[in-house]
């Protein structure tokens, strides 16, 4: 019985993971979901370049924490939900392949909001304000989207 | 008359009497004791001119002090019997069967053996006699792709790489992002877009806000 679990578990692992990275005609979509604040000032290191860039914008956002993190491998035409928060998701769709500059297009559709159509370069992130909040008072985060598409260039 | 003796009481109550140690229920029987025997009064008194409530005599008393005539003689006296301690043959003996105590004991007793941790068992031991003995497979982080993890669990994996990989979150600069379609929210409101994207360090789109 623990045999079988285990192996159950492995195989279950593996098959959701889909251990492969990207084949030739796919991308790699990583989204990430993270919350800000404007009363929790801590900010999570891997977001300090993040947090920089938005404080700029509303400096009075001063607590960034990330929620989810997900990615997947699609072709040219695939839209894939990716979890955000909560019952929250954003759909995103390989509108065009990438170009030699290695820009890809996507369209997303994040929360509360139509789709967004935009062209971008590979592995860096583009990210956005959503006016999804959850909490109240001190408590309260809003939910901000960073997507990023990858790798660059197709293998040799 | 017959006067009692010290039969009647325990013979040294009286000087205990005479000293104040006696508790009131001792003391009324010494004191009527001494209302049989009157003549003990005379006793009393001198126990109680012994005692300690006669300041003046301990205060006039002082031990005597040995003259040197008297210290040379005692030690004149105790010097020829001094010896120094010798080993008789029977301490010998005894020795002798200490240290063939330990000799017996050191080769009979087996080797050392560790006060608290076990050796740890050869992993030879343990192999699967039996295919249903198998070991249980654990995946390496090269053979698990995590395709989406709640940041809360992400403390808990023990393998796999975080979806967001080992960076920082890097946006992408001015001139690397072009907006080509934005919709608008429910309320038809479009979000704000950078004026210039070539113009900020890292062009955002901001949904509009509820007010």
């Amino acid at each position: 019985m623990s045999r079988f679990l285990s192996v159950a578990v492995l195989c279950l692992l593996v098959t959701a993971g889909g251990a492969c990275p990207p084949g030739e005609d796919e991308i790699e979509i990583r989204v990430l979901a993270i919350m800000v604040s404007e009363h929790k000032d801590k900010i999570d290191p891997r977001l300090a370049q993040f947090a920089k860039q938005v404080q700029k914008k509303d400096p009075t956002l001063i607590g960034f924490r990330l929620q989810h993190s997900g990615r997947d491998n699609l072709k040219l035409g695939d839209t894939q939900k990716f979890q955000l928060v909560g019952k929250e998701v954003v759909e995103v769709t390989v509108n065009k392949e990438r170009n030699k500059a290695g820009k890809v297009v996507l369209t997303i559709k994040p929360p509360k909001l139509d789709q967004i159509t935009y062209e971008c370069v590979c592995d860096k992130y583009f990210s956005m304000a959503t006016q999804y909040f959850e909490g109240t008072g001190k408590d309260k985060e809003q939910l901000f989207i960073a997507i990023m598409a990858k790798p660059c260039g197709t293998k040799k | 008359m017959n006067a009692r003796r010290f039969d009647d009481l325990p013979p040294d109550w009286l000087a205990a009497y005479a000293d104040g140690e006696l508790t009131p229920t001792e003391r009324a029987r010494v004191e009527g004791w001494l209302a049989q025997n009157p003549d003990a009064n005379e006793l009393l008194d001198a126990q109680e001119s012994l005692g300690p409530r006669n300041g003046e005599l301990w205060d006039a008393v002082c031990p005597p002090t040995p003259s040197l005539r008297q210290w040379d003689h005692t030690f004149n006296q105790i010097a020829p019997r001094t010896v120094q301690p010798r080993r008789g043959w029977t301490g010998w003996i005894g020795s002798v069967g200490l240290v063939a105590t330990a000799a017996t004991l050191l080769f009979a007793l087996p080797g050392p053996q560790p006060c608290c941790v076990d050796a740890p068992p050869d992993i030879r031991d343990l192999s699967p006699s039996t295919p249903e003995e198998e070991p249980y497979l654990m995946a390496s982080t090269e053979d698990v792709r995590i395709i989406s993890l709640p940041e809360a669990a992400a403390s808990l994996l023990i393998v796999g790489e975080h979806p967001m990989g080992d960076g920082l979150l890097v946006l992408a600069d001015r001139g690397e992002i072009a907006f080509l379609g934005v919709g608008n929210d429910l309320a038809g409101r479009f979000p704000a877009l950078p004026d210039d994207p070539n113009a900020e360090d890292a062009p955002m789109i901001w949904a509009p806000r509820d007010e």
